[in-house]
């Protein structure tokens, strides 16, 4: 199961992975806020501002017996 | 090197409970890596609660001295001596294995606050903490400490690390060449700042260490590749602390130090001594666990 | 003569390891934290980096296990390390210390890998199965440029980029300069250099150079053949893949590595699950390299492993005929 961050405005990729929620980075990557707070909230190649709201996630997954 | 006798009595105190709090995990699911885990109790003790800079509270402080765990199937030491610093309750000792605890099987950098290297495959802790040592090198050297900083006068240059390193070996992962790599590196870079710790319990998973492949002359190993080596009782607390103190005192040589201590595999855990099984499943390894534990109750 | 799409200007041939260089220099210079780790074996622009950035160069010797854990520190401790070497060398040598102490947690450590079918260097050095036996580690972003504008911008984006990435860079000097100097390049996005009727060959690195020319070869007959470059190969760019299948009906992927585990088969199991299309991959199959004569005018090794231009026409009509007997 991958996971895919992208600037909403530029399209610039800003984390590629593992499922953020699923491996235990308890520390390192808590949540997806934490991939925003490396980038000091602005996304390096547009400025737009990074929130929950302003990029795009795309986790990859098959369907299975629990989802 | 005048240590009170108090010190050594609470330090000894403090690694039989540790002893206890290791016995609690290999309970969970009856196995363990019991033996290094036991011979190296004494090492970590006298590090986590005397000798290293270490904040329970905040894990992450920057300049916390590492303790990297190469061996890292004995971080069972490392997690008993975290719960013994209120980190973690005690409960969370039973979890070890189990599903989403904290207490990963091999140490895990991320899942364990207190814990600095994600280690498991045997060999690469020499060099992460080299490189380690070297990342506080370069920082000293790009933003070095202002004079207000060190209260001392200009002229003398020698300043404390921000941090330490500290690496602790099996004696079976010297077999590894990457330690023999990662030695160079640390001579070539003059890493004062490092220092490694051999647990040299003599037996290894397939039978005695320098049966499997000798690894002796390890001093001279050590002291030709341009180490500073210390050689002591890895059970004795006071040859520890004055070995410690001492590698600590020498910094400014430009040399990285390495301490041998001479361990006895599964040490205090009553059949683990004479049988030299160190990786332990099922009733046998019970049997020597519960004897264990009776022995660390009667002396408290 | 074929048309191309809007950043396409082909030119001379040059070589894509220069635009590595250009890149990793103006990312030195801008961040204060990149360091540069040496494995015994010239870094890019190596006298510009001795003359200027010498107490950032980190000289590990020919210890490759070794420097892949003492990047994976250094990253640790906030700096970005940037290591350089032969792929076989760096990655495949050091795959356990790159899995364990870089991958595992994700540490931001960048990788400059030269691989591929090229010059007199031999087996040892010329290895085509590296870069696929990296595609099943997680948390990896793996690139393979075309040209050299496309590895400057290809290089610009890792240093941007947070987290482990590796660049494979190729050593053939005929590559050509094919992108425009505003030509967008994002990491996990695929450009289509045309569109097409008839198939598309979907190419990377050097083997887009051999597509263009294969594509001139194939107008000559009537055909209208598009060209995807999937510079991404991990996190595949899906939605231009199936794009593709679904204007030509017919597939042909261009590697100068192994053809397994590499991009035939990334575009064969994401056309195999979203629109199953007929596909031939051309890469090397199953073998291993060896030394050969490389000059602009004749390339022993593309034509002993059938990758030239003329192989792959002989591919695409095949592929071409699969898709009719499909009908």
């Amino acid at each position: 199961m991958s996971e895919k961050i992208n600037c909403g405005n530029c399209g610039m990729l800003l984390y590629f992975g593992e499922e953020i929620k699923r491996r235990l980075y308890m520390r390192a990557i808590p949540d997806e806020s934490a991939v925003y707070a490396g980038y000091g909230n602005v996304c390096p190649r547009c400025g737009n501002p990074l929130s929950d709201a302003s990029v795009k996630v795309q986790i990859k997954r098959r369907a299975t017996h629990g989802s | 090197m005048g240590h009170s006798e108090a010190l050594i009595l609470e330090l000894e105190a403090r690694a039989r409970t540790m002893s206890d709090h290791c016995l609690t995990q290999f309970c969970t699911f009856s196995q363990g890596h019991v033996g290094g885990t036991m011979s190296v109790m004494e090492i970590i003790t006298s590090l986590y609660f005397h000798h290293i800079k270490f904040d329970p509270k905040n894990p992450d402080w920057p300049e916390r001295d590492r303790v990297i765990m190469s061996k890292a199937h004995c971080c069972e030491a490392i997690y008993a001596a975290l719960v013994e610093l209120g980190m973690y309750p005690e409960e969370t000792l039973g979890t070890y294995y189990c599903y989403g605890s904290p207490f990963q099987g091999h140490a895990d950098r991320w899942c364990t606050p207190g814990i600095d290297f994600s280690g498991g495959s045997l060999g690469q802790g020499l060099s992460f903490a080299a490189g380690l040592a070297l990342a506080e090198k370069l920082k000293m050297k790009f933003n070095p400490p202002s004079r207000e900083d060190t209260f001392l006068p200009r002229y003398i240059v020698r300043y404390n690390p921000r941090f330490r390193t500290y690496c602790i070996l099996g004696d079976g992962e010297l077999h590894e060449g990457q330690v023999w790599e990662a030695a160079m590196f640390a001579n070539k870079f003059k890493l004062d700042n490092l220092i490694a710790i051999v647990d040299y319990n003599k037996w290894s998973l397939d039978g005695p260490t320098n049966d499997v492949m000798q690894i002796e002359p390890l001093v001279s190993k050590w002291r030709a590749f341009g180490w500073k080596v210390y050689e002591i009782d890895g059970h004795d607390f006071r040859q520890i602390l004055d070995a410690l103190d001492l590698v600590v005192k020498q910094y400014g040589d430009n040399r990285p130090k390495v301490i041998i201590a001479h361990t006895i595999k599964g040490r205090g855990v009553s059949n683990w001594e004479e049988l030299h099984m160190h990786l332990g499943r099922g009733d046998e390894m019970m049997k020597g666990v519960r004897e264990g534990r009776a022995k660390y109750g009667d002396m408290e | 003569m074929a048309t191309w799409n809007k950043h396409v200007a082909i030119g001379e041939p040059a070589m894509t390891y220069k635009g590595v260089g250009n890149a990793i220099k103006a990312a030195f210079i801008k961040d204060p934290n990149t360091l540069a780790i040496l494995e015994d074996m010239q870094f890019p622009e190596i006298e510009w980096f001795t003359d200027n950035m010498f107490e950032r160069m980190i000289e590990c010797g020919i210890a490759e296990q070794n420097g892949a854990c003492v990047a994976a520190a250094l990253a640790a401790e906030g700096f970005v390390p940037v290591l350089n070497n032969f792929l076989f060398a760096s990655m495949s040598r050091a795959y356990n210390q790159i899995r364990q102490s870089i991958l595992v947690d994700r540490f931001n450590v960048k990788f400059i890998s030269r691989e591929g079918v090229w010059g007199e260097v031999g087996v040892s050095h010329a290895t085509v199965e590296g870069i696929g036996s990296l595609r099943n580690l997680p948390n990896l972003v793996i690139m393979n440029p075309a040209d050299i504008v496309e590895a400057e911008k290809a290089t610009e984006a890792m240093m941007q980029y947070i987290g482990p990435v590796m660049v494979r860079v190729e050593l053939s000097p005929n590559p050509y300069t094919i992108f425009t100097d505003d030509y967008p390049f994002d990491i996990g996005k695929a450009y289509s250099l045309r569109d097409g009727k008839d198939a598309t060959i979907i190419a990377t690195g050097y083997m887009v150079t051999e597509a263009i020319k294969a594509v001139d070869l194939l107008e000559k007959d009537g055909l209208d053949v598009g060209v995807l470059n999937v510079c991404t190969w991990k996190p595949i760019d899906e939605e231009a893949i199936v794009a593709a299948a679904e204007r030509t009906g017919a597939i042909v992927t261009a590697e100068n590595c192994s053809d397994i585990n590499g991009l035939g088969d990334a575009v064969a199991c994401v056309l195999s699950e979203n629109l199953p299309t007929p596909l031939v991959k051309v890469g090397v199959e199953d073998e291993f390299g060896q030394s050969g004569l490389i000059t602009p005018e004749k390339d022993e090794l593309m034509e002993h492993f059938a990758l030239s231009a003329e192989d792959l026409a002989v591919s695409v009509r095949e592929c071409i005929k699969k898709k009719e007997r499909a009908r």
